[in-house]
C-alpha cells in the first residue's frame, strides 16, 4: 500500500498561500497609504528641485542631481530655530497646563455624572477658533501680554483643554469604581484617591491626551496669526512666510511644511502604538 | 436668620462676579475711536484737496494737490524722531523684500528702530481684520491693497489721516514730493470725504502676457482687441501638444478679479458709484460668457482651480499662449530658474474691448495706524518707503507699476532694470489708460467670493445669465448691510 505523507502534501500550497497572503496584504497596505506616502514624497521632491523642475510638466519626480537651495534659503530668510522653539514652548506649556487642569477636571464630571459640563466644553473644542480671537486679543493687549509666548499659550490652551478633558472623562468612566471606593474605605479622601489610584490606572489615557492635545495645538495656525508677534511666530505660520506674492515658491514652501511637519510626524510614529491602545481603551469612544 | 455662605457658593459668586467684570470692560474697550492725527506741531492749517478726489472707481480720479511746502529745508529733520521705535506690518512681496532690506539705511538716516513684519498676503489680511475691530494694534505702519481693503478701513478710519503731515514742512522731506505721484496714486490714497490715508506705492494693471514664440509659428498677431484674444486663443489652442491658447485665474475668488478686468472694456464698472450692481447687464453676461469661453475651451485642464501661480507655471513652462494678469510676473517670468519662456514674453497692453479700453489696476500703499501713538515715526517710515529712491528700487527689479512718475526715468533704475524694456512701455502704456477694476465697498471678500463660484461653476458649463443672476441675488442684500 502507498503511503501518503498528508503533512509533506499540504506544506508547499500552505507556503504558497501565505506567501501570496503575504503579497496581496503588502499590495493592499501600499494601495491604501500611497495617497498619504505620495504627498510626503512629493514634499520632498518640491524641496529638493530648482522652480523650473517644479513647474515641469510631465512632472519630474527624482530630482536630478537634488538641490538643498530651498532649505538653505528658507533657513536663511527665516529664523526657523526660533520658531521651533516657540512652538515647542507654546505647545509644551498649553498641553501641561491642559493636562494639569484638564485630568481632575475630566475626574470630576465622570465620577459627578456632569454630562452637561462634558457637552459645554465640547462646545467650547466645537466652537471655530475665529470667535475667540477678537475677546483673547482684546484681553491680551489690555493685560499688556499680546505677542508674546504667554499670551499665545493662553490661546492655544482653548485647544488643549478640551481634547484633555473629553478624552479623561471617557477613561474615568470606563474605571471600575470599586477601585477608588476601596481608596476611601481605607482612609484616602477624594484628592487621595483620585491622586493615588485613578490617575495611575489612566496613564494610558494621560500619554494619549498629552499626545493629543500636543499635536493639535502644534498644527494650529489661526491663534499664531493673530496673536503671535513677529518674534514669537509658530512654525505653521511661519510655514506661509515662504510664499512671495507674484513669485513662484513651491520649493521653499515644500521645505518649509516638511520642517514643520516632520516633529509631528516623528512623535505620532514613535507613540502610535500608544494612541492606538489608549483609543482601543475606550478613550474616544463615540 | 444669616445664611452661612458656603465655599462653593462664595466661589460661584466670585466667578460670576469676575465674568462681570471682565464683560464689561470688553465691551467698553469693543468700541474703538481712533485718536485723531496731529502732526506733532503742525504749522499749517491742511487746504482740502483742490479736486474731488473721487475713490477710483472709474477713471483715475483727477490729482489730489496738496499745497507745496514752503521753505522746508531749514525746518524738516530727518532724526527728529531719533530713539523712537515702531512697528510695520508689512506683507510678504517684492515692495515688503526691499523694504526689509534696506531697513538699516532708514533706521541709520533716522536714529529710529523698526521692527518690521512680513507675513504671507492672506495671514496678514487676517490679522489686519481682528487687530483694528478690536480697537488696538500691535503696529504702528501697515501695508495694504487698496482694492481690497480702502473702503473698510476708509470707513472705519482705521488709518490716520496724513495731510497734516503733508502741509507741515516739518513734517515732509524737502526732496519727497508729493506731487510727483501719479493721478492715480493720489486718487487710491484718497477717501472720498479728501481724508489721504495713505501713500501709495504700487499700481499694478492688468496686461496679457503672449508667447511670441507661439504667436510667430502661427503667424498670429498680437491681440489689439478682445476679439483678436478669442481669435488667437482659437489659432494658439493645440492641446495635443500640450499647447493651450489661454489661462488665467479660474479659482473661485481669484477669478472674480480677471471678470472685472474684461469688463472694463464694455465701460461699465461691476458696481458703480453708487452702489447699483451692474453684474446682470448685459455687458456683464456677455464679458462673462467671453471669460467663459475661453476658460472652458482655450484653457488648459484642471483651470478651475488655477489662481495666479498655477496660472503663472502654465505659462512660463511655454504651454499657454497668453496669460492675463496684473504687470508684477515679468521679473520671474524672465528668470531663467523659474522659466523657459526668457526672452520670449511679449507684454501686451489690455487691448480694446467692445466698447472701450481700459487697464483693470489695483493698488498698495501704506498708512499709518489710527491707534498708533507713534503716529509721527510711522509717517516717516511711510514716506522713506514711498521715498523715489524705494520706489526706483522697486521699478528695477520689475514689481509692478510704481506710484511715483520720476521712477519711469530714473536713469539708475533704467540701467539696473531686471526687465526688459518693453514692459516699461508697457506699463506707462497702461497707466494712461488705469481704471480700477474692483468695487470700492467693504464686502470685497465676499463679492469675490460669490461671483467667483458663479464663474467657476461657467468654466464648468453653468449658463452665465443664470449664474451671474443667482450670485447678484445673494449679494445685493450683503452689500446693502455693509453700507447700512
Amino acid at each position: 500500500m502507498e503511503s501518503v505523507n498528508p503533512v509533506r502534501k499540504f506544506e508547499i500550497p500552505y507556503r504558497l498561500n501565505r506567501f501570496f497572503g503575504r503579497v496581496a496584504l503588502f499590495g493592499a497596505v501600499i494601495a491604501v497609504v500611497s495617497p498619504a506616502i505620495f504627498v510626503f514624497f512629493w514634499m520632498l521632491s518640491l524641496s529638493l528641485k530648482n522652480e523650473i523642475d517644479n513647474i515641469a510638466y510631465p512632472p519630474v519626480f527624482i530630482p536630478a542631481p537634488p538641490t538643498l537651495d530651498n532649505y538653505i534659503k528658507i533657513f536663511s530668510e527665516s529664523n526657523y530655530v526660533l520658531y521651533a522653539y516657540n512652538s515647542v514652548i507654546v505647545s509644551g506649556m498649553a498641553t501641561l497646563i491642559a493636562l494639569l487642569v484638564g485630568v481632575p477636571a475630566g475626574y470630576g464630571i465622570a465620577k459627578g455624572k456632569a454630562q452637561g459640563l462634558g457637552m459645554l466644553i465640547m462646545v467650547a473644542r466645537i466652537t471655530p477658533g475665529l470667535s475667540y480671537l477678537i475677546p483673547l486679543f482684546m484681553l491680551f493687549r489690555a493685560l499688556q501680554i499680546s505677542g508674546t509666548l504667554l499670551a499665545l499659550t493662553i490661546s492655544h490652551l482653548v485647544i488643549t483643554i478640551p481634547m484633555v478633558v473629553w478624552v479623561m472623562i471617557s477613561f474615568f468612566e470606563d474605571m471600575h469604581p470599586e477601585l477608588e471606593e476601596a481608596a476611601l474605605t481605607d482612609g484616602c479622601n477624594v484628592w487621595q484617591a483620585f491622586y493615588r489610584v485613578a490617575m495611575p490606572i489612566a496613564r494610558p489615557g494621560i500619554a494619549v491626551a498629552a499626545i493629543l492635545a500636543f499635536i493639535q495645538s502644534w498644527n494650529n495656525f489661526l491663534f499664531g496669526v493673530v496673536i503671535a508677534g513677529r518674534t514669537t511666530r509658530t512654525l505653521p505660520v511661519a510655514v506661509f512666510n515662504a510664499m512671495t506674492f507674484e513669485q513662484l515658491s513651491w520649493g521653499p514652501v515644500a521645505a518649509a511644511a516638511l520642517v514643520v511637519t516632520l516633529p509631528s510626524l516623528l512623535l505620532t510614529i514613535f507613540v502610535q502604538r500608544d494612541i492606538v491602545t489608549g483609543l482601543a481603551a475606550g478613550s474616544v469612544k463615540g | 436668620m444669616s445664611k452661612k455662605l458656603t465655599r462653593r457658593e462664595f466661589l460661584k459668586r466670585s466667578a460670576i462676579l469676575g465674568t462681570g467684570v471682565a464683560s464689561a470692560a470688553i465691551l467698553n474697550a469693543c468700541a474703538p475711536t481712533p485718536e485723531p492725527t496731529k502732526a506733532p506741531a503742525p504749522t499749517a492749517v491742511p487746504p482740502a484737496p483742490t479736486t474731488a478726489p473721487a475713490a477710483p472707481t472709474t477713471a483715475p480720479a483727477a490729482p489730489v494737490t496738496v499745497a507745496p511746502t514752503a521753505a522746508p529745508k531749514a525746518a524738516f529733520d530727518w532724526k527728529r524722531f531719533k530713539g523712537e521705535k515702531i512697528e510695520a506690518l508689512l506683507i510678504k512681496n517684492t515692495q515688503g523684500d526691499i523694504m526689509v532690506k534696506h531697513l538699516k539705511e532708514f533706521e541709520e538716516l533716522t536714529g529710529i528702530t523698526v521692527g518690521a513684519d512680513q507675513p504671507a498676503e492672506q495671514q496678514q489680511r487676517q490679522k489686519l481684520a481682528v487687530e483694528f475691530a478690536s480697537g488696538q494694534t500691535s503696529f504702528d505702519v501697515v501695508y495694504y491693497s487698496f482694492h481690497v481693503q480702502k473702503r473698510l478701513f476708509g470707513k472705519n478710519k482705521w488709518v490716520a489721516d496724513v495731510r497734516d503731515y503733508l502741509n507741515d514742512p516739518t513734517m515732509v522731506a524737502p526732496d519727497w514730493d508729493w506731487n510727483d505721484f501719479s493721478a492715480a496714486g493720489k486718487a487710491w490714497s484718497t477717501e472720498p470725504d479728501g481724508r489721504i490715508d495713505a501713500v501709495s506705492n504700487k499700481i499694478d494693471y492688468c496686461i496679457v502676457y503672449c508667447n511670441k514664440e507661439l504667436f510667430a509659428a502661427k503667424n498670429v498677431p498680437l491681440p489689439k482687441t478682445y476679439d483678436d484674444i478669442v481669435s488667437a486663443a482659437q489659432k494658439l489652442h493645440d492641446p495635443s501638444k500640450n499647447i493651450y491658447g489661454f489661462v488665467g485665474r479660474g479659482l473661485k475668488n481669484a477669478n472674480t478679479m480677471l471678470w472685472c478686468w474684461m469688463l472694463l472694456g464694455w465701460d461699465i464698472d461691476v458696481i458703480d458709484s453708487k452702489l447699483n450692481l451692474n453684474t446682470t447687464s448685459p455687458e456683464a453676461i456677455e464679458c462673462a460668457k467671453m471669460y467663459q469661453n475661453l476658460m472652458k475651451n482655450y484653457a488648459p485642464p484642471g483651470v478651475g482651480g488655477f489662481n495666479w501661480n498655477e496660472s503663472q507655471s502654465a505659462f512660463a513652462l511655454g504651454q499657454a499662449a497668453m496669460w492675463m494678469d496684473g504687470v508684477g510676473f515679468a521679473a520671474p517670468l524672465e528668470d531663467p530658474k523659474s522659466s523657459k519662456v526668457v526672452g520670449k514674453v511679449a507684454y501686451v497692453v489690455m487691448p480694446k474691448g467692445p466698447k472701450a479700453q481700459w487697464a483693470g489696476m489695483t493698488g498698495d500703499g501704506m498708512g499709518v495706524s489710527a491707534f498708533s501713538k507713534k503716529k509721527g515715526p510711522a509717517w516717516y517710515f511711510c514716506m522713506w518707503a514711498a521715498s523715489k529712491a524705494m520706489l526706483a528700487r522697486s521699478f528695477a527689479a520689475g514689481s509692478g507699476a510704481q506710484s511715483r512718475n520720476s521712477v519711469y526715468t530714473d536713469p539708475d533704475a533704467l540701467k539696473s532694470l531686471v526687465v526688459p524694456k518693453e514692459w516699461v512701455d508697457t506699463v506707462v502704456a497702461s497707466g494712461k489708460i488705469g481704471r480700477a477694476a474692483l468695487p470700492i465697498i467693504v464686502p470685497v471678500t465676499e463679492f469675490r467670493d460669490i461671483f467667483g463660484v458663479a464663474l467657476n461653476n461657467m468654466i464648468g458649463g453653468a449658463d452665465a445669465a443664470t449664474e451671474l443672476k443667482k450670485a447678484t441675488d445673494e449679494f445685493k442684500p450683503i452689500l446693502a448691510k455693509s453700507e447700512a
